[in-house]
């Protein structure tokens, strides 16, 4: 658990001059943005306003650091281009939920394992994130279930938390206290009060999440390949990917060369277990066959596999893929003993 | 709402006696999901188990998308026999069952059409709005429609029938499953006479730049997640033009280009086969307004050959006959 | 493995040296690349065993057993049947072309727990190349000593399938190897032996002791092949395959190559038959 380094708090009318002067000093600042009834993380405007009443963004922010599309490299009559990657922009992700940022965390762990991957780790060096605690979990919402927590730290930088009046901005890594020290002007300490009034709130918002029975799932799992449970949710099972696309810890990809007569790149695209060309051999051969293959593939990765690789459960409880299937497959439901 | 739960109790009648006659291996139908105003596709192999099935304006999914999976050849041992399937099919339903069929994607001897009456399903998106933010604990639907959600620590919220069904729903040409075996409830008294392709009139007589213009907002929210394509009965290619690799039609990136020759592509592919049942709107998790261009095509459907896909049984699809009276407009003026 | 540029994802640019065509059914060719720059030939530090990714840029990339071995110097060979998409441009190549080698990637054979060992060699069909590539590294001077016996038997549908021919009759006359070439069925002028791999490997009977197997081949070799090695006194730890898998990255990142909790890029392809019984049967 990361330790608090440092706290500070920001009067509620003067944080929009904060985000300024993060502009001011060459970040690019990216907050809540509301699209109709939709709140996704994009680029905040001229006159920026901060509202954090919000469940949680719409898609996941692992878009941020593993595009939907990317290009690995260029190449042109056949050979590779000698493209310089371009600078990485600093940046400001505020606003994730700490069950997104725990996310990172987890990506993390496969992405900056050796050998270590290129693109994400320009972006991960160049950004700051500020995670804002919640206070009013969903009923979807389980993060309490899987190691994390309403003002867990795991992944962020910087945690704030909303105390009425003030917000209160807690560095939970080196990079979040050198980010803070920057604006050291524009934030004061923290009180003694302010820190135990943030605590209750995380507290409340932890006890009014139900927990889910997910001790021991990844041993139960682990003999549960043959199992016939994976019958029910894969008959269901679209295979659209929604899941996969929605998660903010499903990371696979596939690479794809596309050419426009002499040029071309290598782009790298999200890719997801349920589809079936995931694992489609030239030869014809489909290791996973049917949708029952795919569907268990899913939950044993997330719930089994990564344990035994990362020491981690591969959820963070966010709920997306509970809201998003369009057959209502509850992963609660699949994975409940 | 009684008139829900008798619906839904015939319902279960039926399906039961479908097991006990020993006339299906598999009954597809609907139970109460895990979320509130939720329901989701039951997979139901005995009659002991018909007790979870239900009916009411929840039941959104079109189950039909499931069969060219259980009929499939593909993999199966050489005596394997095709599963003699029930399905429960509302209007939309029951056209892509129609479709599959003529299609040969399912075997009319070995389906079972159960018909039930529908008077459109709810949007859940659109309770979301009206919910602003706050989460639904659950609801009932009356018998005119009327849509009450109980809030999670709040007051009820009634919503019309008109504010809350589906886009698709409003204005239903085939409220009932036109081909169908057993029908549970009575056949709607009133029915639409024809699909009203108003808008899409409106939407063409639009300039070229506004068109162009509509039709980039719309298709750039697009993820390539593929799910419009798994949910649609109709979908069901074993590769898909747009990941096949030899030759490779389109990329995968969410480059603006493929993203539109992917859907036109899609599009173009249900032109005589769309029932515009909308399954690809509601899995749609960017919330792109695939109709505007899939009831484009049926309303050239309907006009150069005078077809509407999944009524009849008999009548050949349009791409697949051809008769001296066809338009050749598109030849002598193109 | 660092990669051009310090990039794991990026390719070292290789000439087509070489093509020769190993098969009758002319599916079946080796490619003998070299670095353009010595540089990247110093980083590509492999063992036979372990894999490559042959890029050719605007079709992809194939995950390729490495058929030459390090003792080999100065190129890489790669023996590549045409499949798909990235092998069928390949086999359309000349030779000067310049494509691209993202390796080496992969775990090698566990030659390093073979010292005073005898070491059994199984192969079947196009299985066969990187059992090529542990031949020559066993064969040379400064390896052979380190082993016993050397025994290999390697077989192929008909004589036109068989690949590396040169070498397989170089190898029969060698007396620091024990050779059994066979096929499926002969043709007028074959005038060696007949009999599928797994019964001749029942003739030969090796003998197990102190002895670890190298076995690759097209699924029903090997499932014909487990239960006579077993009957010889193999036990699981000792037998030791390597496995294919749809792959992308090949450094374990794209998520889609893993058996259970393994990933065939990165804990495999090589593994012993103890820890495959282990895992899920999703291969």
């Amino acid at each position: 658990m990361p330790e608090i380094m440092i706290a500070k708090t920001v009067d509620k009318k003067k944080f929009a001059d904060l985000a300024k002067a993060i502009v001011s000093r060459g970040y690019r600042l990216y907050g809540p943005v509301r699209n109709g009834g939709e709140v996704t993380l994009g680029e905040v405007g001229e006159e920026p306003e901060f509202d954090f009443d919000y469940r949680n963004f719409k898609m996941s922010p692992k878009e941020f650091f593993l595009p939907q599309s990317e290009v690995l490299c260029r190449f042109c009559r056949g050979e590779l281009a000698e493209d310089a990657a371009p600078a990485p922009q600093k940046r400001v992700l505020l606003g994730l939920r700490p069950c997104d940022a725990r996310a990172i965390w987890l990506l993390d762990k496969v992405f900056l394992e050796e050998p270590e991957d290129f693109y994400y780790k320009q972006k991960r060096e160049n950004t700051v994130v500020i995670s804002v605690a919640c206070a009013n979990p969903a009923t979807t919402c389980f993060c309490t279930s899987v190691g994390g927590g309403p003002a867990a730290a795991e992944g962020s930088d910087i945690l704030l938390f909303d105390l009425g009046e003030a917000f209160l901005l807690e560095a939970v890594s080196e990079r979040g206290e050198e980010f803070l020290n920057q604006f050291s002007k524009m934030t004061k300490d923290a009180t003694k009060k302010q820190v135990a009034q943030k605590k209750k709130i995380a507290e409340e918002a932890a006890s009014r999440m139900e927990k889910l029975p997910l001790d021991g799932v990844a041993e139960r799992l682990a003999k549960a390949f043959d199992s016939d449970l994976w019958e029910a949710p894969s008959q269901k099972c679209l295979g659209c990917g929604i899941c996969t696309y929605f998660c903010p810890t499903c990371y696979c990809f596939d690479v794809t060369d596309e050419t426009l007569r002499e040029n071309g790149r290598r782009v790298r695209t999200w890719d997801s277990c349920m589809y079936s060309p995931f694992t489609l051999h030239a030869s014809g051969h489909n290791p996973r066959p049917s949708q029952k293959e795919r569907v268990r593939q899913r939950f044993m990765h997330k719930f089994s596999y990564a344990v035994d690789n990362s020491g981690q459960l591969f959820c963070v409880g966010c709920g997306r893929c509970i809201v998003n299937c369009p057959v209502n497959i509850d992963l609660r439901e699949v994975i409940a003993p | 709402m009684s008139e829900n739960v008798k619906m839904s109790d015939d319902l279960k009648a039926v399906a039961k006696k479908l097991f006990e006659e020993k006339k299906i291996d598999l009954l597809i139908g609907y139970e109460k999901g895990t979320l509130p105003l939720r329901t989701t596709p039951c997979f139901v192999t005995s009659a002991g188990d018909c007790d979870r099935l239900v009916w009411d304006g929840f039941c959104s999914n079109n189950l039909a998308v499931y069969l060219p999976r259980l009929f499939s050849r593909e993999g199966r041992p050489k005596d394997w026999r095709p599963p003699r399937v029930a399905v429960v099919a509302k209007g939309c339903d029951g056209r892509s069952l129609v479709g599959l069929v003529k299609e040969k994607q399912a075997p009319r001897d070995n389906l079972i059409i159960v018909g039930v009456p529908c008077r459109g399903v709810v949007d859940l998106k659109k309770v979301q709005a009206a919910l602003d933010g706050k989460e639904p604990a659950g609801g009932e639907i009356a018998e005119d429609g009327t849509l009450t959600v109980h809030v999670d620590g709040g007051k009820d919220i009634r919503l019309g029938r008109d504010e809350v069904i589906f886009d698709s729903c409003k204005g239903c040409p085939h409220p009932d499953a036109p081909v169908c075996d057993i029908r549970v409830g009575q056949e709607l008294a009133e029915k639409q006479a024809e699909a009203d392709f108003g808008d899409i009139a409106d939407f063409e007589a639009k300039s070229s730049q506004e068109r162009w213009d509509a039709f980039v907002a719309e298709i750039s929210k697009c993820i390539r997640c593929y799910a419009c394509r798994q949910a649609c009965p109709n979908c069901y290619c074993t590769t898909c033009f747009a990941e096949q690799t030899q030759p490779r039609w389109i990329g995968v990136g969410k480059d603006l280009t493929e993203v539109m020759i992917y859907h036109l592509g899609r599009i173009f592919h249900q032109a005589g086969r769309c029932v515009d049942c909308g399954a690809c709107v509601r899995a749609c998790p960017m919330d792109i307004d695939l109709r505007l261009f899939t009831r484009k095509i049926l309303k050239d459907v309907k006009e150069l050959f005078g077809y509407e896909a999944g009524v009849s049984l008999e009548e050949p699809p349009p791409l697949c006959t051809f008769k001296m009276e066809d338009d050749q407009s598109f030849i002598t003026e193109p | 493995m660092k990669g051009n540029h310090g990039n794991p994802y990026l390719p070292y640019p290789v000439e087509i040296q070489k093509v020769t065509v190993e098969n009758a059914d002319r599916d079946i060719k080796t490619f003998k690349l070299a670095f353009l720059n010595k540089e990247h030939e110093e980083a590509f530090q492999y063992l036979p065993g372990q894999f490559a990714e042959l890029s050719i840029f605007g079709k992809g990339e194939s995950p390729i057993g490495i058929a030459s071995s390090p003792t080999e110097e100065g190129y890489l060979l790669f023996t590549v049947k045409r499949m798909g998409v990235v092998t069928s441009d390949l086999h359309n190549s000349e030779e000067g072309r310049i494509i691209g080698v993202r390796g080496p990637l992969g775990k090698s054979y566990p030659l390093d727990q073979i010292e005073g060992k005898n070491v059994l060699i199984v192969g079947g069909g196009f299985a066969f190349t990187t059992l090529r590539s542990a031949i020559r590294y066993l064969l040379a001077p400064e390896n052979r000593g380190r082993i016993n016996n050397l025994t290999c038997i390697y077989g192929a549908r008909s004589p036109g399938e068989l690949i590396y021919k040169e070498e397989l009759k170089e190898w029969e006359e060698r007396d620091d190897i024990e050779m059994y070439v066979t096929v499926d069925k002969g043709d007028e002028s074959w005038t060696g032996r007949e009999g599928f791999v797994p019964t001749v490997l029942k003739e030969v009977a090796p003998s197990s002791e102190s002895a670890i197997c190298l076995v690759c081949g097209p699924p029903i070799m090997l499932k014909f092949t487990f239960p006579v090695l077993s009957d010889l006194g193999f036990p699981p730890e000792n037998i030791v395959v390597s496995l294919e898998m749809r792959m992308k990255c090949g450094i374990g990142k794209c998520g889609r190559c893993n058996i259970g909790n393994l990933y065939v890029c990165k804990d495999g392809p090589v593994f012993t038959l103890e820890q495959l019984q282990a895992l899920p049967a999703e291969y």
